[in-house]
């Protein structure tokens, strides 16, 4: 006891000190390391979920441009349809329009022709008649008169004159020779 | 030599009752008061910041390295606090001894009555106290506390004491009297009594291992002080601070090995 003493060791201070060991490994345990190791396990796992979000929405991004991407594929083969369709419909509809008007016109002129010919006909048989009645009045006058030969002359050159009066009448009438 | 002031013992400040109050039993309980300043200091952000990360730094090494040792986390995180608390404690006591003003601020006294008494009496009268040649006598205020045996012999029952209550926890108590009492043949008998032995050296070993060095460094520093106060001390100083991290390394560490073995089934 004696070589204890010298040495300082007193058995009041020795258990004091293991009392406050034993009371500093209680504080330190119960406030600091319980905490800060709960917080270690607290902060793998939220990093782990951190990590697997960040994946699955890195993922859903992809997925979304990938859609994005898809729509406006789509929409532009979309809108070359849809200008190929009005090119098309338009073309078509020029060619009818086109057909149409020439349908229309190529009616016209035979309609006009077929006036014309018609008109014409009428004319000729008038010019006909005019110059048989005429031929038959001039006839009518050689066999009355006996005729000389100037005389008979003068008689021709008048039926003509009277033939081309009468086609000049006809053509300010309106219808052409 | 007037100012050069070495003792073994810790000195007696006062006293309540029949319990003495020392500076090294001070010193004690200034440094759970800090440990208990850290605790309301760091914040347990799950984004550590500032100081979190030194203690994180600091507990999440040792929970690695303890698990490490045992090969499981269910197992490491038994011994943990223990092991973790002991390097902390003696690391603490450790620095806290090489503070300026420690060992050097106090106040003179008449010689204590207590232990000249006590000393008188156990001694026949005769005593060897150094300052029995003085008529006053110099009481620091504060003395590290690893240089004081009452610390350190506490932290070495600890040690051992937990040390066997692992043991007797992990290998039931059949299992625990078998790492002592071995029948098999009369080499494992003397084996058996040899490990018994141990035990009882690992309380000496640790305390005075611990207790030698903190107190030689710090008899060191005392007489460089009073060699020349200037530049000296310095480099002293600074192998200190690397003496007190390695005895609270050493310390712990052959703590958690001890464990480790005293845990660990023999191998036949």
């Amino acid at each position: 006891m004696e070589a204890l003493n010298k040495l300082g060791i007193n058995p009041w201070l020795l258990g004091a000190q293991i009392i406050n060991f034993l009371i500093l490994l209680w504080i330190l345990n119960r406030f600091l390391y319980k905490p800060i190791l709960k917080l270690f396990r607290d902060r793998s796992s939220k990093i782990e979920e951190g990590i697997k979000t960040a994946e699955t929405l890195k993922k859903q991004a992809a997925e979304a441009e990938e859609k994005h991407r898809q729509l406006i594929e789509e929409a532009k083969k979309e809108a070359h349809r849809i200008i190929e369709q009005a090119t098309k419909l338009g073309d078509e509809e020029k060619k009818k329009i086109i057909a149409l008007a020439n349908e229309e016109a190529r009616k016209i002129v035979e309609k006009t022709m077929q006036e014309i010919t018609a008109e014409k006909q009428n004319i000729m048989n008038e010019i006909k008649k005019e110059v048989g009645e005429m031929v038959v009045a001039l006839s009518a006058e050689l066999i009355k008169k006996k005729l000389d030969e100037k005389s008979q002359r003068e008689l021709i050159g008048e039926a003509i004159k009277e033939v081309e009066k009468e086609l000049e009448k006809a053509s300010a009438r309106g219808y052409p020779a | 030599m007037k100012g050069l002031h070495i003792s073994i013992a810790a000195e007696e400040l006062f006293r309540i009752g029949s319990f003495p109050v020392t500076n090294s039993l001070l010193v004690t309980y200034l440094v759970i008061l800090f440990f208990i300043l850290v605790i309301f200091l760091v914040k347990r952000n799950i984004i550590p910041r500032g100081i979190q990360n030194v203690v994180e730094y600091i507990l999440e090494y040792f929970y690695n390295l303890i698990c490490d040792v045992f090969g499981s986390e269910e197992k490491g995180k038994k011994f943990f606090p223990l092991i973790v608390t002991i390097f902390l404690f003696v690391l603490s006591i450790n620095w806290f001894g090489l503070l300026p003003g420690v060992g050097t601020i106090g106040f003179y006294r008449e010689k204590p009555v207590h232990i000249e008494q006590i000393e008188h009496k156990e001694s026949g009268g005769e005593s060897h106290h150094q300052e029995q040649k003085g008529h006053k006598e110099f009481i620091p205020l504060l003395r590290g506390a690893s240089a004081d045996l009452n610390t350190t012999l506490a932290l070495a029952l600890i040690s051992v004491i937990f040390t066997q209550i692992y043991s007797i926890q992990a290998l039931g108590f059949k299992g625990f009297l078998k790492r002592f009492i071995k029948l098999k043949n009369p080499i494992m008998f003397f084996v058996g009594i040899l490990e018994l032995i141990a035990e009882i050296a690992k309380i000496i070993s640790f305390s005075f291992r611990l207790f030698g060095n903190i107190f030689a460094g710090e008899v060191l520093l005392t007489v460089m002080l009073v060699l020349l106060p200037i530049l000296i001390p310095a480099p002293f100083l600074a192998l200190e601070i690397f003496v007190g991290v390695i005895q609270a390394i050493i310390f712990s560490f052959l703590t958690l090995f001890f464990i480790k073995i005293a845990t660990t089934e023999e191998e036949h």
